[in-house]
């Protein structure tokens, strides 16, 4: 297990993160642009947990599931360098990162900084490696 | 007796006068026992399913009860601007035939996102934001942020 960053910390570039994808987002066929559009997007540290592990963190209490208003269906993993070649290479080019953002329910939490338009949105979208809950 | 005869128009207002044209049976059925409300979700669940099909009328009927601070703690409840539009749009646009149904999405902000392909099989989007309309035409390079009522525009960037 990788060992837990200080807020604001750059999470490696060779390090993958994790995506929930919740109902509102997720409707059994398409995933919504919604899953990365804006700024501050909600990522996890696979170097801290297992994907096994996520499905638990991701449904406590205060963390991404809201029952019975939203559930978690999936979770998608992207790997860092991989996204920050995605936006480099759209149209109008995004310097992506990703920062450690610590929480108490989720110490492997770390954001995504830079406001993500649709365009990008929908290719970090669809370049999401998607994991089943049968699967876990 | 005529629909019109039954339901004046300033009692069941337009989209009830809609229901009569493409439901009277239904109309008749529920005009003695339902409220104006009741009468109107009914006329809205008939567009989203006609679109949609039952799971989008089933996902728009849940998000719309998700509360104020859904997800992190900033989703904003469902918005009544986002989904009259939306509504609006699912009446008039034609979606293409022979692809799957359009996905529907809620978001942060309390709108409805719309996904669809085109018949060339091109993601086409159109999110009804509170303030704004935004629409995106992979095929047609279409990236663009509209006035919330520019259905005019809308419809000419999706034709």
């Amino acid at each position: 297990m990788a060992e837990v960053l200080e807020k604001g910390h750059p999470v490696a570039a060779e390090e993958d993160v994790l995506r929930a994808l919740t109902s509102d987002t997720w409707d059994g066929t398409r995933f919504s642009s919604q899953t990365f559009k804006g700024a501050n997007t909600s990522v996890s540290r696979l170097a801290i947990y297992s994907v096994r592990q996520h499905w638990r963190i991701f449904r406590r209490s205060g963390g991404v599931e809201r029952p019975p208003k939203r559930t978690l269906l999936k979770i998608g993993q992207i790997n860092v360098a991989r996204m920050a070649d995605i936006g480099a290479a759209h149209d109008v080019p995004v310097d992506l990162t990703v920062e450690s953002d610590p929480l108490d329910w989720n110490d492997a939490h770390a954001i995504i900084p830079q406001d993500i338009k649709r365009g990008l949105a929908n290719k970090l979208r669809d370049a999401l490696d998607i994991h089943s809950e049968s699967a876990r | 007796m005529s629909h019109a005869a039954i339901f004046p128009s300033y009692v069941i207002g337009a989209f009830e006068e809609e229901l009569v044209k493409t439901r009277p049976a239904a109309s008749q059925t529920i005009a003695g026992v339902y409220s104006r409300d009741a009468l109107r979700t009914q006329v809205e669940d008939y567009y989203i399913t006609k679109a949609l099909g039952n799971l989008g009328l089933i996902r728009i009927r849940e998000f719309q009860w998700y509360p104020e601070g859904w997800g992190d703690g900033k989703g904003r409840a469902s918005s009544p601007s986002s989904f009259k539009r939306m509504i609006g749009f699912l009446k008039k646009f034609a979606f293409p035939a022979g692809q799957n149904l359009p996905s529907v999405f809620f978001t942060k902000e309390g709108g409805f996102e719309l996904e669809w392909e085109s018949n060339e099989g091109e993601t086409v989007q159109v999110e009804f934001a509170p303030d704004r309309t935004e629409v995106f035409h992979e095929g047609k390079n279409v990236d663009e942020i509209l006035a919330p009522l520019d259905f005019e525009r809308l419809y000419r960037l999706l034709s």
